[in-house]
């Protein structure tokens, strides 16, 4: 019993499962049945996310 | 007589596009300091972790059940300032705990900066090149999903180094989605300025509570 994290926390968890299984046969009918995106397309995101990474990197470098 | 209506359509079209983002930005901007401004009120009263659980728990109840009934009412304005507030609330004593280090103030001041400078960069670009990301939404969503079941999983696991990825992956699946919610709205897939500003909020958010986490690793002896 002493290894359970705290009720709150467990509380939390719970409120995250319920968001997880009400969420996710929209999220899977968004992947099967959205907008498909090309391979520049899907590169140019990637290269911005990238750039994100790379910056998120830089600040935790200046702490 | 000429025929002008596709014309007509298009300029009406992108009007109403404009008005979105207008007003959009209005209120995330309005959103954003009053949220702020209940962070300050949690800081100052020194309000218990329990209040802002309770905060957090009391918005999510609001973004679940009461705003998609109210999206398209007046009251929809005044529930996501509600929304806003209980979040802000919320975040004030993990900033707190974050002032509390001997550099804290350097460490929120650059969490503030990097969310705002992620968060501008991001939007310029897809407002400036009008690229659309709509195709990012099911793997997005499906992205923040997996990070979820992580979380739960991290609840009871405890591991440092999920907390790190995590905080990683959130970062990058909110830039995204920065990405898709901007050019939903910018190309009339979202017509609903308040849906599209409790979007943005949410992007906003999760970026600086995690940038901050990440951030404050570094500044925590």
């Amino acid at each position: 019993m002493e290894n359970l994290p705290p009720l709150p926390m467990l509380l939390m968890a719970g409120v995250f499962a319920f968001f997880v299984i009400r969420a996710l046969p929209s999220a899977v009918d968004m992947l099967k049945n959205g907008p498909k995106g090309s391979a520049p397309e899907w590169l140019n995101a990637a290269l911005l996310l990238i750039a994100v990474a790379a910056f998120v990197l830089f600040l935790m470098s200046l702490a | 007589m000429q025929n002008t209506g596709p014309v007509v359509r298009t300029n009406e079209s992108a009007l109403a596009t404009n008005k979105v983002l207008r007003n959009t930005y209005m209120l995330l901007a309005m959103t954003l300091l009053f949220s702020a401004a209940m962070a300050v009120v949690s800081m100052v009263l020194n309000l218990p972790s329990s209040i802002s659980m309770v905060a957090f728990f009391g918005a999510l109840a609001l973004v679940w059940f009461v705003l998609p009934r109210v999206y398209d009412s007046a009251a929809g304005i005044y529930v996501v300032f509600a929304f806003t507030g209980l979040l802000g609330l919320a975040i004030g004593p993990t900033v707190q705990h974050y002032l509390n280090y001997p550099n804290g103030s350097q460490i929120v001041a650059t969490a503030m900066g990097g969310t705002g400078t992620i968060f501008l960069g991001l939007s310029a670009y897809v407002l400036t090149t009008r690229k659309d990301f709509s195709f990012m939404g099911g793997f997005l969503f499906v992205g923040l999903l997996v990070a979820i079941v992580a979380m739960i999983a991290n609840i009871f696991l405890q591991l440092p180094i999920l907390s790190i990825a995590l905080s990683a992956a959130i970062i990058m699946i909110m830039s995204g989605f920065i990405l898709y919610d901007t050019s939903r709205i910018l190309n009339g897939g979202e017509t609903n300025y308040v849906r599209a500003t409790v979007s943005l909020f949410l992007n906003i958010y999760n970026i600086f509570q995690n940038l901050l986490f990440l951030i404050g690793m570094g500044g925590d002896d």
